[in-house]
């Protein structure tokens, strides 16, 4: 083709503007933002106003081009796009299935509160005290109903044990309703991490919104989200991935340690930015030029790459976030020079030299377990730390990033925190993996301690663990000649 | 300027694809915003500012991005060895005249050889850089910013700015406006996250591999000398390789061309297991894939799938035979014109 012959006359295409889109498609767009942002995908009012000055310039009617123009303007990144096309392809959905999605919205609604008010006069009935019921909160009932049929005749059973005998009376009641009330309250807190293990796309707030469409839209995005099993995994507590996903969470963990490799890798060649002219060099290189600073010589960023010191909880259940972990930071090794990793229970023993064979890590992993006193034991950090700073304190650099996966409960905390201050002395940052969902982390008294002296994130996913990695594992920098 | 010229001027120019590429494109022209361009490395993302430029006839300026990549660099730079000479001279002449005028008994006053700082710093002696040349371009040109990812966050800050209002600011000359606004595209690896700011500045386009469809199409358009059912095979292989596989890096349309290209020079008729296994290392760019392919696949395996597709494709050219010519229920997702020329491409699609 000749180029000159399909030069369109006007390159900016914007002097015979069609009218805007008409209210009601305005309205849509506005309103599939918002569900955009409910779904967690940030869209500022500029890019809504993007988009609407983009649909007059497209044919609304074909939906390959409306979808397109709204991706183009409403999101900005490769992360989000999953969200945006299961949002889009539930907003705008035929009619037909758009009233079958509230009909449903709406069973669904009435089920559970039918199920919710049945379940509180069932608790009701049943949690008395010498036929007096107890006095306990929404909740609390709630928590009774959904607990199985054994848990509830047991609690019964205390309760009709309890009010009943010689030197019982009323007295008793506050006593007995105290006991009940904590049993619920645990069984709340149990519930409400096994809902959040089980709920597959954690990322999504779904919580209701009290508009009965929009919640059912929400809905149906999270139902198809779900498919996804990347999305799956990344988003599920490694603590509950089944046995049989436990092979492809291996596989996605080499995959996303692989992407962050390459990506990192780039950063580690030297900068050629230029700062600061050497004098020195300048001042030399001018004799040739009868003095004159004719070639001015500048002072290069020498960037090293990070050392990883790995210490890794694997008493009891913390030993499966552990093995993730390890395995992570090993398909990260060509880009990070040298990790040294421990693993501790009642306390530490190096595991660095298993690693350095680059065998397989499933192979790897079966002997570490197997030679391995400490694997599956009770937890002592301090006792494992201090083994650290008497045998291996010769680790730790200035260029050192410290990573400790633990959930923080640990026997002698406060004495673990001082030997955690210590260490964070001497290294570039030390990072604490926490286990513990952030809504515990309140409740958890050791995790502000050790929080102090570390940059504590919540990791019990490998989106967590990605993430995490992604953002810490920067070169460092240091001056140099070039 | 309406969206099917533009699909079309594109196709004419050898660059293959939907709607789904082409409106984001569109629309970044028509709102006058930079267009930021996320893929796999080779899915064609530097082409699209390529095909732009020549779709518009004009210049393509390209700033390609790395590490410590600075202002002096992309925007502008004073000629420091020139006005050094020039001081150099000025210094020397000024000395003259001064001994010839000691020896004429001539007043004192300004020697005709000193330099004025005005001088040192005028357009004589600046370095144009790419954001600078394409600010100042008397045609609206294509600015490519390649690679951003690959830039240092404060030059990412310092880009914004520049994207953001088309002006800079040059303390020794002032303030520098776009003549117009350039059409701007920045492309990303996702070598690390870009910043908020920046990403807000742009309308996003992310381009996938192609599905097997449109890389036939994409192989038919780019290398028209491959006979018609190799070429089918080829973008059926290449496909079973992204999803069969688990790659450092997945071939994209680059590789795939390349290897188009490799097997016309062979004068390969068919696929075979032999000819697999030979050109392999055209389409895998590291040890580890090579060793995974020929591990977990190998030639045979991925012959035999690609031409287990032929057989289903006959049976699908009979159907419509049958039905008289008409075109397929559903509409190819690649429909975005008149089937591209059979003719050699002006440029290769990706980097």
């Amino acid at each position: 083709m000749s180029p000159a012959a399909a030069v369109d006359p006007d390159l900016a295409g914007a002097s015979t503007d069609p009218p805007g889109p008409s209210p009601d498609l305005a309205a849509a767009v506005v309103r599939f933002a918002g569900l955009l942002r409910h779904l967690g995908v940030p869209v500022s009012t500029a890019e809504v106003l993007d988009a609407l000055a983009a649909l007059p310039g497209v044919d609304i009617l074909d939906r390959a081009q409306f979808r397109a123009a709204l991706a183009a303007t409403l999101v900005k990144g490769t992360s989000a796009l999953a969200t945006f096309n299961a949002a889009f392809q539930a907003f705008f959905a035929d009619p037909a299935e758009r009233r079958q999605r509230l009909q449903e919205q709406r069973a669904r609604a009435d089920a559970e509160m039918h199920r919710e008010k049945t379940g509180r006069e069932a608790a009701e009935r049943d949690l008395t005290f010498q036929g007096r019921p107890l006095d306990l909160t929404a909740a609390q009932k709630d928590a009774y109903s959904a607990m199985d049929a054994p848990d509830r005749a047991r609690l019964r059973d205390f309760l009709e044990r309890s009010s009943t005998g010689v030197k019982v009376d009323a007295t008793l009641m506050p006593l007995v309703q105290n006991i009940v009330r904590g049993h619920l309250d645990r069984q709340r807190r149990l519930l409400q991490e096994e809902l959040e293990g089980t709920r597959k796309a954690v990322a999504l707030p779904l919580a209701p919104t009290g508009d009965p469409e929009y919640d059912a839209l929400i809905a149906s995005v999270a139902d198809r989200l779900r498919d996804s099993p990347e999305q799956t995994l990344l988003t599920l507590d490694i603590g509950r991935i089944p046995e049989s996903e436990q092979v492809h969470a291996q596989r996605l963990v080499r995959q996303l340690a692989r992407r962050l490799a390459t990506r990192i890798s780039r950063r580690y060649r030297r900068t050629r930015r230029r700062k600061h002219i050497d004098l020195r060099r300048t001042a030399r290189g001018s004799i040739r030029y009868g003095g004159a600073p004719f070639r001015l010589a500048y002072r290069w960023r020498a960037v090293r790459r990070p050392r990883m010191l790995l210490i890794c909880d694997v008493s009891g259940s913390m030993a499966r976030y552990s093995r993730f972990v390890l395995e992570f930071a090993y398909g990260l090794a060509r880009v990070v020079s040298g990790i040294e990793s421990f693993v501790f229970s009642e306390d530490l023993e190096r595991v660095t030299p298993f690693f350095q064979q680059r065998r397989d890590f499933a192979e790897t992993m079966g002997d570490v377990v197997r030679s391995s006193v400490q694997w599956g034991r009770g937890t002592n950090l301090s006792a494992a730390l201090r083994t650290f700073m008497v045998r291996h304190r010769g680790v730790l650099t200035p260029h050192t990033v410290v990573v400790i996966v633990s959930d923080t409960k640990t026997l002698a905390a406060a004495d673990a925190a001082a030997q955690l201050r210590a260490i964070r002395g001497h290294v570039r940052e030390v990072l604490w993996l926490c286990t513990l969902p952030r809504a515990q982390w309140d409740e958890t008294p050791t995790v502000a301690m050790f929080a102090r002296w570390s940059l504590m994130h919540e990791c019990n996913t490998l989106g967590h663990l990605d993430r995490i990695m992604r953002r810490h594992l920067q070169p460092a920098t240091a001056a140099a000649r070039g | 300027m309406k969206l099917d010229w533009l699909s079309e001027a594109f196709e004419r120019d050898g660059y293959i694809c939907g709607d789904d590429i082409m409106v984001p494109v569109f629309l970044a022209l028509r709102l006058e915003k930079p267009l930021l361009v996320e893929g796999e490395p080779g899915v064609g993302k530097t082409e699209i500012a390529k095909v732009l430029a020549r779709v518009f006839s004009t210049d393509l300026i390209r700033l390609q991005c790395y590490e410590g990549l600075d202002e002096n660099r992309a925007l502008y730079e004073w000629n420091y060895q020139r006005q050094l000479l020039r001081i150099q001279i000025g210094r020397r002449a000024a000395g003259e005249e001064a001994a010839r005028g000691a020896v004429a008994g001539a007043g004192a006053g300004e020697a005709p050889g000193a330099v004025a700082e005005g001088d040192l710093f005028s357009e004589e002696y600046l370095l144009e850089r790419p954001l600078l040349r394409a600010l100042r371009a008397e045609r609206r040109p294509v600015l490519l910013i390649d690679e951003v990812d690959k830039c240092d966050e404060e030059f990412e800050a310092f880009l914004f700015e520049v994207l953001s209002d088309f002006q800079v600011s040059i303390p020794e000359l002032g303030t520098v406006r776009a003549r117009q606004v350039p059409i701007v595209v920045l492309t990303s690896n996702r070598a690390r996250e870009l910043s908020d700011g920046l990403k807000r500045r742009c309308l996003f386009l992310f381009i996938d591999f192609p599905d097997v469809a449109k890389e036939l199409r994409i192989i038919r358009a780019k290398v028209p000398e491959l006979l018609p059912a190799l070429a089918a095979q080829v973008a059926r292989a290449v496909a079973l390789l992204r999803s069969g596989l688990d790659l450092r890096k997945k071939p994209s349309v680059a590789e795939t061309l390349d290897w188009a290209r490799a097997l016309v020079a062979l004068d390969v008729p068919a696929l075979a297991p032999e000819v697999v296994d030979r050109t392999a290392s055209l389409l895998f760019k590291n040890r580890d894939d090579l060793q995974a392919f020929m591990g977990h696949m190998g030639g045979q395996a991925l012959v035999e799938a690609a031409q287990a597709g032929d057989a289903t494709q006959a049976a699908g050219d009979a159907g419509q035979a049958g039905s008289m010519g008409q075109p397929p229920a559903t509409a190819p997702t690649t429909a975005a014109g008149p089937a591209p020329r059979q003719k050699p491409p002006a440029g290769r699609r990706g980097k």
